[in-house]
């Protein structure tokens, strides 16, 4: 079955010749991209700020499945630990979730193709060099080694199997391939921090993990240190990010309008909650640690749109590292 | 040719490789007689999916302290006095 989009996926013929694959624009918004303002002080500044490179046309299922699958893969890395500590409870406790996260994200995958009904083309090939092929496999990968690690423990296995350690494995690698998926691309804001990206992504599904277990509350809770040592890491995380955006001269839309403004509210709710955490306040720790790290997946999504929509951000690091080979 | 008849700036953009680093050349080049950005072209593209090899050692270090961190705090307080 082919799904008819209303969301403005499907490619407009009408429009694909102005402004190539018409990812959803309508004809007259296409017009009005062409002539958008006053011509540039600059003659060679910009031309007529028309974006260099394209946005990614992604829906909120991305940075959703960045949420879910991020989450998955530091439970499935910590329900290894707990099984080989011997905390049983706790060890089913993070294989469901990973189950579970993992279950969310491949919806959310298959939901933002355009063509949903096409996805298993996904899995024809396996092609190192493109993270997102790579990504399938991961996903794939540590969604069976998970459910199978979860069976096991329903059935009372008690030592640490090798489904556990395999979805350990993949979940870690499920947890920051992801950033190195958006980290190289044309997309300013992404391409200027992608080294530091993937450490960040890994900091932030610790965090996630830490966060969504105190909101849950009940027994078995995760060691005091893990969630302390997640949250902070995952700020530190942030902060390199931007300073590695900010050194590339392409760090606005981290400061200001939508993206912005969700970036610095990641922050000051991360912050409040570890704060929350290190007074014992586990629920509200939960609460403002859980809306962080989906606010902070929006952001840097976001801000990657906002990113490709502004040619200066483009040219800019460009243009320093031509003068900087000469 | 171009430069001796007056378009003094003009230049060939995406010609080669050598000529454009960062990609392999673009299998088609455009004569300009202005910087690339009049045109609205990149003035130094990149293949994006060029040095990925230093994301992924980035991806595999955190995905290597995710490990590190659960197996601290989970294996190394079990084996500790309760």
């Amino acid at each position: 079955m082919i799904l008819r989009r209303r969301d403005g996926r499907n490619l407009d013929r009408r429009v694909a010749d102005l402004q190539g694959e018409a990812a959803g624009i309508e004809p007259g918004a296409a017009a009005s991209l062409v002539h958008v303002s006053e011509p540039a002080a600059s003659p060679v500044d910009t031309y007529y700020d028309v974006p260099v490179v394209k946005p990614a046309p992604w829906q909120w299922y991305v940075p959703a499945y960045f949420y879910a699958g991020g989450l998955a893969g530091a439970a499935a890395t910590l329900a290894a630990a707990a099984e080989l500590g011997g905390r049983h409870l706790l060890a089913r406790r993070l294989h469901a979730i990973a189950v579970v996260g993992e279950a969310a994200g491949a919806v959310c995958l298959i939901a933002d193709l355009g063509r949903p009904a096409r996805f298993h083309y996904m899995m024809r090939v396996f092609r190192p060099t493109s993270p997102m092929n790579l990504g399938t496999w991961i996903l794939s990968a540590a969604s069976a080694a998970s459910g199978l690690a979860l069976l096991g423990g329903l059935r009372g296995r008690r030592r640490l199997g090798a489904a556990s350690c395999a979805s350990a494995i993949t979940g870690a690698m499920l947890s920051t391939y992801t950033a190195v998926l958006i980290g190289n691309t044309a997309i300013p804001v992404w391409r200027a921090a992608r080294v530091v990206l993937p450490g960040w992504f890994a900091a932030a599904s610790t965090a996630s993990l830490a966060s969504l277990v105190e909101l849950i509350g009940t027994a078995p809770q995760l060691p005091r240190g893990y969630v302390t040592v997640a949250k902070t890491a995952a700020l530190v995380g942030s902060i390199a990010v931007a300073r590695a955006a900010r050194r590339a001269g392409v760090a606005r839309p981290l400061h200001q309008g939508r993206s912005g403004g969700r970036w610095r509210g990641a922050m000051w709710l991360g912050l409040a909650s570890l704060a929350a955490t290190l007074l014992g306040r586990t629920r509200v720790a939960g609460a403002l640690g859980t809306a962080a790290a989906v606010a902070a997946r929006f952001a840097i999504v976001d801000a990657g749109r906002a990113s490709a929509a502004d040619p200066r951000a483009t040219f800019a690091p460009q243009r320093a590292r031509a003068a900087h080979a000469r | 040719m171009t430069r001796t008849v007056g378009f003094f700036t003009a230049r060939l953009y995406g010609e080669s490789g050598a000529a454009q680093p960062g990609t392999d050349g673009l299998h088609a080049f455009f004569l300009l007689t202005d910087e690339p950005e009049v045109y609205n072209l990149p003035p130094a593209p990149e293949v994006p999916t060029r040095g990925v090899g230093r994301s992924w050692l980035a991806a595999a270090a955190g995905a290597l302290g995710m490990l590190a961190l659960a197996a601290a705090t989970l294996v190394l307080r079990a084996e500790a006095p309760r």
